[in-house]
């Protein structure tokens, strides 16, 4: 005879596993948006709250390494500006005698990040911009600096963004320099790896690889990663580790473009 | 019945508090695991009921925010507040030193738990070392808690 205990057990045990099993073959549920919706709203105001407590001393901190950073770089830019212009007004008068429409990536919109997933894995952030600001799945998500990830859901106020560290995640990128294309995905601990390379391309540390805009999903020539090291080869090709372009960690403020 | 309305909206309380701040909180880029400690309180000292309704509710709030498959929390959540309340009955003495051990190993048992069913089921998370570290940086912060949860005196 079953006691309460065991017979709860047994009813806990068949339910989340015929769940799950549900869901592995279709889609995760996504149960009762406005209970989700209100919980993330509920996560905003602890994370505004904290932000508010702890802000004073990272801004002096902040300012200050800011400060000498800017500094450096201001000089930087003005000389990279000056090489710039040239270029640009070379570039364009080249692509009016081709014929190329410049095409530009639109930014829907600028939004905040509100938390950084609750497990870190899968590799998720929340983002406060919705249904309501234009969102919608599978839209790409940036940084000045490169590539974030892409929607993943989409709630009215609130969305979430598969980072691209996530082993769920995969692009198609190119080696900036030798422009040899292969595919992007996530390990799981921060970090990604290149799948599909062609084992005798040679490769240095440091190499650039961006978005190559042949899946369909994101706009060519956004910053993905740096070459890191070599994690595996096989007859026909060669996998590597790659550094993301972003701080996953540091995250604020992302572009979500079409 | 008034004093179970007021319990059940005291905990409740107090478990949505905590998965909202566990999401928000980081310990050497680990989130933590702070939903557990209800739980294992509730199933520990109030019974096994307390234990699964509380771990089913951590559970499937922790499955919600997750933005990923619905069930691996709740399995683990449920189950751990339904059995805590063994530990209460099989341990005639209990000391600091075992409450501390309980968390410790409970808050690793959830981790794995998650862990097993999010490979099988959806995919494989993060690599099986990364998950170690991350579940003893969470086992760790937690066990401290084991220690100040005491047996009610006969």
């Amino acid at each position: 005879m079953l006691n309460r205990r065991n017979l709860l057990a047994i009813i806990l045990l068949l339910t989340t596993l015929s769940l799950m099993v549900f869901q592995s073959t279709r889609q995760p549920f996504r149960p009762l948006p406005r209970i989700q919706n209100s919980l993330v709203q509920l996560m905003d105001l602890f994370d505004d709250a904290y932000e508010r407590v702890t802000y004073p001393v990272r801004l002096y901190t902040r300012i200050r390494d800011e400060n000498v950073q800017l500094r450096k770089e201001v000089a930087r830019l003005r000389l990279q500006v000056q090489r710039d212009k040239e270029i640009r007004l070379e570039n364009k008068r080249l692509k009016r005698l081709l014929h190329v429409k410049e095409r530009q990536h639109s930014i829907v919109a600028v939004a905040r990040v509100i938390s950084s997933g609750l497990r870190k894995w899968p590799a998720i952030i929340l983002i406060n911009k919705g249904k309501k600001d234009g969102i919608k799945k599978d839209m790409t998500v940036r940084t000045a600096d490169g590539l974030v990830g892409k929607i993943v859901e989409v709630m009215p106020e609130y969305s979430r963004v598969l980072l691209l560290t996530d082993p769920g995640f995969s692009a198609s990128v190119r080696i900036q320099s030798t422009r040899t294309e292969a595919i992007i995905t996530g390990r799981g601990d921060g970090r990604c790896i290149l799948k599909y390379l062609p084992k005798e391309e040679p490769l240095e540390r440091g190499q650039l690889l961006v978005t190559s805009g042949l899946d369909g999903i994101f706009p060519k020539g956004i910053p993905v990663g740096y070459i890191d090291s070599i994690a595996g080869r096989d007859e026909l090709f060669v996998t590597v580790n790659v550094k993301p372009v972003i701080g996953i960690n540091r995250l604020e403020e992302v572009m979500i473009i079409r | 019945m008034r004093k179970i309305v007021k319990n059940t909206i005291l905990w409740g309380s107090v478990i949505i508090c905590l998965v909202v701040i566990q999401s928000l909180l980081t310990v050497t880029s680990f989130k933590l695991n702070l939903a557990i400690l209800p739980v294992f309180y509730l199933g520990f000292k109030k019974g096994d009921l307390a234990g699964f309704s509380s771990g089913i509710g951590a559970g499937l709030l922790e499955d919600i925010l997750s933005g990923s498959i619905i069930g691996p929390s709740t399995l683990s959540k449920g189950m751990i507040g339904l059995f805590s309340h063994l530990l209460y009955e099989k341990f005639f003495v209990w000391t600091y030193l075992l409450g501390i051990v309980s968390v410790f190993l409970i808050t690793i048992v959830d981790e794995l738990i998650i862990y097993a069913s999010m490979t099988i089921f959806s995919h494989q998370p993060l690599p099986f070392s990364s998950f170690a570290t991350a579940s003893l940086i969470k086992a760790l912060v937690n066990s401290p808690f084991g220690g100040i949860i005491k047996k009610d005196e006969e």
